[in-house]
């Protein structure tokens, strides 16, 4: 039998990934133990962890390098990669949000040349372009956001929310919600017809686990 | 700074002798499949007005193809595929009885943006058995691509088979707006059931109908698919869609290839384009599609002349990869003997004329008169036999081990044959 490779996003959501794994049978100790591997085995259920940055967890899955992956829907919508997204795993939830100070809300949609930061631009580019129909200005960062608008380097943001306790210690507010964003289980298209059988197993009790959460 | 005389442009790659070897080899294999079924050749340019590109979708849609113009200033394209010229033809200029049986092996250029596991030049062999809207001719289609790879080495490999007027016939039983459409079409491609959910709601329609439209996303696998496909309440869009993949289906079973192939009923992409049955073939090792095609029957209507088509194309370097991958053999040729030249060229021209016209690959050298250089210069293109000649049918043989033996012509024919 060959191995089923499953790839996690590293940091929180991973731990939230082997619990679930965990709850249907697979073995994820040796991921448990801190060490610096990027490859765990479970060689009862003949699987494969693997740890990867949480954006290259599509690119992972599209390439077949991994059969399956645990992501993001926000990793997915920007990545825009061409996978089976077969469950909503209700975990990691939050929101995709423009941000800014609260006097922005009323400039919005009146701004010309609208600067926008984000770490997720396609996203951005998405939203403003395609479904509010405006020409705007996107400005790619690689973190800490919120510092765009303190600084005169954007009037919003794009980003994640999830307490909005960052937001509000900066003086930053929601201003509109993109979308809601939870953690999914992808397939690479190819592995989920070379290995259906195992796979939709694994999709199954996956369901069957959240279910009963659920309940 | 960066010289790009240095470089191939980002999409293409230079294909060196042995690696060029392996891809014509499969490259033959798959067009004697075809010439084998009777499909005759044909060649189109390699480019194009873009105007042939017009009403295109999807993956040959004018965004995604290499533009350049032509000296009167009229703009061309790269050709995306070889389906669209044969199209063009048929719609055209093809005066001869249908139906009509046509195959190439070409290359054709897309723009791949960020999927950049696929090149911008990539090589197609492909059908198209044109004028014939049977079910047996789908069938045909999809048990040549099995034969094709099979002949070209690979042995573990699906092809899906879908059809597309199924959800079309869902989606206007339950009267589903363009935007929900597409929506849904989108979420049954990615296999995303949850979501459908969400949108069918607001449709006041039987239950029926839309509680199989939630499932579509897992209406793959065997036979067992149409049953859990079926309901009384169908209209007759799909059901007819669905009666013709069970045909096409019965059809390749009845060929004893049915371990080849499975159905997807979720499989959902460039429907503006495919008519009827849709399919896609994949294999271990190479995370996407190794062949793909379907019915067609529309495109050549927009050429001129209302023709059914159906048709399937095989990524040659999909296959290439796929067999690396999976460390199949190809058969690769090396020269069958090196001949010395040096001491007596015409005498040494007229024994290779006649190995060579024999069908054997004989390589020259020049360089010098001694067997161990010329052994040497042998055993680094993966030859293991030096020959020189000795008189008119006799041939002086080297060996690596440092023999040497004189044999008459037969004889050597049976050497070089191990």
């Amino acid at each position: 039998m060959k191995y089923l490779t499953i790839a996690l996003a590293k940091g929180r959501l991973a731990e939230i990934s082997m619990d679930l794994f965990e709850k249907i049978g697979l073995d994820c100790s040796e991921m448990r133990k801190k060490s610096r591997k990027l490859i765990f085995t479970d060689e009862k259920n003949k699987v494969k962890f693997i740890l990867v940055k949480a954006s290259d967890v599509p690119t992972y899955v599209e390439y077949g390098a991994a059969d399956i992956g645990v992501v993001g829907k926000d990793t997915l919508l920007e990545e825009g990669r061409n996978l089976y997204e077969m469950i909503d795993l209700g975990v990691g939830k939050c929101r995709m949000c423009v941000c800014g100070p609260e006097k922005m809300r009323s400039q919005l949609s009146t701004t010309n040349n609208l600067r926008v930061a984000s770490k997720f631009t396609n996203i951005a580019r998405n939203y403003f372009f395609r479904e509010k129909g405006r020409t705007v200005e996107i400005i790619k960062l690689h973190g800490s956001v919120e510092l765009a608008p303190l600084v005169g380097l954007s009037e919003v943001i794009v980003d994640i929310v999830e307490s909005g306790k960052t937001l509000q210690e900066n003086g930053l507010c929601v201003l509109e919600t993109i979308c809601d964003i939870s953690a999914r289980f992808v397939v690479n298209r190819v592995s989920m017809k070379m290995e259906r059988e195992r796979i939709l197993e694994i999709v199954s009790k996956m369901k069957a686990v959240m279910d009963t959460e659920e309940g | 700074m960066l010289n790009l005389k240095y470089h191939t442009p980002e999409g293409v790659m230079d294909y060196l002798p042995h690696e060029c070897m392996a891809k014509q080899s499969i490259e033959n294999k798959i067009a004697q499949v075809f010439a084998s079924y009777g499909y005759k050749t044909i060649q189109t340019p390699a480019f194009e007005y873009i105007d042939i590109y017009s009403e295109s979708a999807g993956d040959v849609s004018p965004q995604k193809l290499f533009k350049f113009f032509d000296a009167q200033g009229r703009t061309l394209a790269l050709r995306g595929d070889i389906t669209t010229s044969i199209a063009r033809v048929m719609g055209t200029k093809y005066n001869e009885p249908l139906p009509a049986r046509l195959c190439y092996v070409a290359d054709a250029f897309r723009y791949n943006g960020s999927a950049s596991a696929q090149s911008s030049e990539f090589t197609q062999a492909g059908i198209e058995l044109i004028g014939d809207s049977s079910s047996e001719a789908d069938a045909e289609a999809i048990v040549i691509a099995i034969n094709a790879l099979l002949s070209a080495g690979l042995d573990e490999f699906q092809i899906d088979i879908g059809q597309v007027e199924f959800f079309k016939g869902l989606a206007e039983q339950i009267g589903l707006d363009d935007e929900d459409f597409e929506k849904i079409r989108t979420m049954i491609d990615f296999k995303d059931s949850f979501s459908i959910e969400k949108v069918v709601e607001k449709y006041d329609t039987q239950s029926e109908i839309k509680q199989l439209l939630c499932r579509m996303p897992y209406l793959f696998g065997g036979a067992e698919v149409f049953d859990k496909a079926n309901a009384p309440s169908l209209n007759k869009r799909s059901a007819a869609a669905l009666e013709n993949l069970k045909n096409v289906y019965s059809i390749i079973c009845e060929c004893g290839l049915e371990k080849y192939v499975s159905i997807d009923l979720g499989m959902l992409q460039s429907i503006d384009y495919y008519t009827g049955v849709i399919f896609k073939g994949v294999t271990y090792d190479v995370g996407f599609s190794v062949c793909g095609g379907g019915r067609y029957d529309s495109l050549i209507g927009s050429f001129g002349k209302d023709m059914s088509a159906v048709g399937i194309a095989i990524g040659v370097n999909r296959v290439l990869s796929a067999l690396i991958r999976q460390e199949k053999p190809i058969k690769t040729k090396n020269a069958d003997a090196v001949i010395m030249m040096k001491h007596d060229i015409s005498n040494a021209y007229m024994m290779a004329t006649k190995l060579r016209k024999m069908g054997f690959i004989i390589e020259n050298y020049y360089e010098s008169d001694d067997a161990k250089k010329a052994l040497l210069f042998a055993k680094e293109r993966k030859t293991d036999i030096v020959i020189k000649a000795a008189g008119e049918n006799e041939i002086e043989v080297y060996t690596e081990d440092g023999g040497a033996k004189t044999l008459c012509l037969d004889e050597i024919k049976e050497a070089m044959t191990l």
